[in-house]
């Protein structure tokens, strides 16, 4: 049960982060390239074209945010258990102190 | 440090990567090579003499169109070709530049000829918004 609802947990992280990093990234890369490319930014044609280059460039949004969200997901378990096992080091002090009180 | 910190520093990662992948994306995009349907064709028309207006025009948006990335690529055969330095100012100064097309802008006498070639010019990306107010307000 606990390991189905982490589960569910990380694809909601995952599709909400993906959205919101394809959205940024988007945006950035648009605007840049009408920038460089000495294009005017027109809103209409931008929104006519956002199928056939979302179609066209969405591997590499999935690509490499997949890439970053798998080292994030490892660098946070990391943590996890680096903070694990400070807190049993600290439980395990805080038992060897009441023990030697208690003597 | 607490969930909630964690997930405020994850969201400033994110952004943070995905502003760096959007430059990245740009850039990548505007080096792209550009794609022709016959790579020696191609080359033939780019580096041929200059034989009307129109066909200094097509050339010209072919020659911006090259100078992103110097490079040819034929969509069939992926057969690639880099252009030096040498011979894209050599392609230019044969083209006769920009100041060409905006000399035979200012200089076509028919308004409705000049207005088609203005709207042309702009639509070939040769030139901007503001040389095409300027073009198009001397009218």
């Amino acid at each position: 049960m606990k390991k189905r609802k982490l589960i569910f947990n990380l694809s909601i992280y995952y599709i909400v982060g993906l959205i919101l990093f394809t959205i940024i990234s988007y945006i950035i890369h648009i605007t840049l390239f009408s920038l460089l490319t000495d294009n005017t930014i027109i809103p209409l044609l931008e929104l006519q074209m956002i199928p056939h280059n979302l179609f066209y460039f969405l591997p590499w949004y999935v690509g490499v945010y997949t890439i970053f969200f798998l080292l994030i997901a490892i660098i946070v378990h990391k943590y996890d258990k680096y903070m694990i096992k400070k807190l049993n080091e600290k439980l395990e002090n805080m038992k060897g102190e009441n023990k030697n009180e208690q003597n | 440090m607490n969930k909630t910190k964690i997930l405020i520093i994850i969201l400033i990662i994110l952004i943070i990567v995905a502003v760096s992948f959007g430059v990245f994306m740009a850039y990548k995009t505007y080096r792209t090579p550009m794609q022709v349907e016959n790579l020696e064709q191609a080359v033939k028309i780019l580096t041929s003499e200059v034989e009307n207006e129109n066909d200094r025009m097509i050339k010209l948006a072919m020659y911006n169109e090259l100078s992103k990335s110097f490079t040819m690529v034929d969509r069939h055969t992926n057969e690639k070709r880099k252009f030096s330095n040498e011979e894209m100012q050599e392609i230019y100064s044969n083209i006769g530049g920009k100041e060409a097309v905006l000399n035979y802008l200012q200089n076509i006498n028919d308004d409705e000829k000049r207005r088609d070639q203005i709207q042309l010019a702009f639509d070939l990306k040769i030139i901007d918004k503001n040389d095409f107010d300027d073009l198009w307000h001397m009218l």
